[in-house]
């Protein structure tokens, strides 16, 4: 197995993206989310969409999240998803 | 082919007393910044021990009660520049070697000069008054180099017949190579050039390099160093005295944008931009800066050619308080179209790799990046794809 080095990623590799942008998310009483803030507090009018992903399981940090598409009140559609093993929101491009 | 050396013995410090002819009784060294370290660039003559490039407190321990002046190279250049102008109506093929030592071609020029006297008093006539000159005419550079360099002061030598018996016991140190090689010559015992033509050419290839044979040739007189006459280019020389001594990078922008005015003024509607120019100041303790200037593409107006030398300004610090700005205009050039292909598609992406590269080179770190798939099977989204530096 290769050890890690340490050393910071330099200029030069690769960069990650579309990575979770933390979000926070007020659940109603069923645990679903409910209004979310972004900048100011927007309620959700519908959820359109749920799945779950579990993968990785063989790491000692599982990925396992629930994910939900979401319409806002102003009827802009996003992708949240609860991270199972914290409980943090999270938003992000699917 | 016939060469013509012309030599100006201590041509700096002639230049120096041209401009202030009291200097010439007095004892003096033209010195130059080298880093931190000041060294000698030439000094008046009769000062014994010095020599071009010694270091400033080394000479000033020889010659401690001289006065010290400050090298006005871009002065210097401009001189030797009109004296190989003059040059020029003598014999068309002038090279300007190094300040103070130019080279002339001259084949062919019997039907105006007969002989070589008469030759000889046309350039002594091209050469200002003030500057001591030496002649020399030979088969090749090298050798009107020696021919001059062993002729009278204001006088000349002319080197035909047996090139050997002249050359035999002249040093090694004449020999226009590397110290380093001057060195091992003499390390190896060879001090004068008949010992060094002597030397068989195998052993002296495999001790000096490709440097090894030069000398061997040298050292028996021939020399195939092209002339590199000067190209006629149209000189535009700028310059300005700021209204006081200022180390506002804004005060010395304000007189560079009125010189480029009168620039563009000079170029005219012709369709030319600038593609090079040297930038020059002096500070008010007469110290020298000068710095190249160089254009992409030909700046075709003045707000892009004075961003750019904005930049070169914040990049380069000026030495003092400025009090004079010069600008010589050293290249135009017409602006080129970007060459069209049938594959533009190609193009069109090494274009853009270039521009990215010329922006990566100004700003560092890469900027740009291209959306690379990573494991586009991926079930978790941000493993899927990664952002890559674009052209790697």
């Amino acid at each position: 197995m290769v050890e890690d080095t340490g050393k910071t990623l330099r200029a030069g590799t690769y960069r990650p993206v579309n990575t979770p942008e933390p979000v926070r998310v007020e659940e109603d009483a069923s645990g679903l989310p409910a209004a979310l803030k972004i900048k100011r507090r927007q309620a959700i009018a519908a959820v359109e969409d749920r799945w779950r992903i579990d993968d990785e399981w063989w790491r000692a940090e599982a990925v396992s999240r629930l994910y939900y598409t979401v319409r806002l009140a102003s009827g802009q559609r996003l992708v949240l998803y609860q991270d199972l093993s914290s409980g943090d929101w999270y938003r992000q491009g699917y | 082919m016939k060469i013509l050396c012309v030599l100006l013995p201590h041509f700096p410090w002639r230049c120096e007393v041209l401009k202030d002819p009291a200097i010439e009784g007095r004892p003096a060294m033209v010195t130059y910044a080298a880093g931190s370290h000041r060294q000698v660039l030439d000094f008046s003559p009769g000062l014994d021990n010095l020599q071009r490039d010694m270091p400033l407190q080394q000479a000033l321990a020889y010659h401690g009660e001289v006065e010290l002046l400050h090298a006005d190279i871009p002065c210097y250049r401009s001189v030797f520049n009109e004296i190989l102008a003059s040059l020029e109506q003598v014999s068309p093929l002038v090279e300007g070697s190094e300040l103070g030592c130019a080279y002339a071609g001259i084949d062919g020029l019997q039907l105006i000069y007969p002989d070589d006297d008469a030759l000889l008093k046309a350039t002594g006539e091209a050469i200002p008054e003030t500057f001591m000159f030496q002649i020399g005419i030979a088969g090749n550079k090298f050798l009107a180099y020696l021919a001059a360099r062993r002729s009278p002061p204001g006088g000349h030598r002319v080197l035909t017949g047996d090139v050997a018996s002249f050359l035999r016991k002249l040093p090694c140190d004449v020999l226009p190579v590397s110290m380093k090689s001057k060195n091992r010559l003499h390390d190896f015992g060879i001090h004068t050039l008949g010992q060094a033509a002597a030397l068989p050419p195998g052993p002296i290839q495999s001790q000096f390099g490709p440097e090894g044979r030069r000398i061997r040739d040298l050292a028996r007189g021939y020399d195939d160093t092209p002339l590199y006459p000067r190209m006629m280019e149209e000189a535009i020389e700028e310059s300005t005295a700021l209204a006081s001594v200022t180390v506002s990078l804004e005060a010395i922008l304000v007189a560079v944008e009125l010189m480029l005015v009168r620039v563009f003024v000079k170029i005219g509607h012709r369709g030319m931009g600038i593609r090079s120019l040297i930038l020059r100041t002096r500070t008010w303790n007469a110290e020298n800066w000068e710095r190249t200037v160089q254009f992409k593409e030909p700046s075709l107006d003045i707000k892009s050619t004075l961003s750019r030398i904005k930049r070169i300004l914040e990049d380069y610090p000026q030495p003092g308080p400025v009090e004079h700005v010069g600008m010589s205009i050293t290249r135009l050039g017409y602006p080129q179209g970007r060459q069209k292909s049938l594959f533009s598609k190609v193009r069109a992406r090494d274009h853009l790799m270039n521009d990215i590269r010329q922006l990566e080179f100004r700003l560092g770190n890469p900027q740009v990046f291209t959306v690379k798939e990573v494991e586009p099977w991926s079930r978790i989204p941000e493993r899927r794809y990664a952002l890559a530096p674009t052209g790697r």
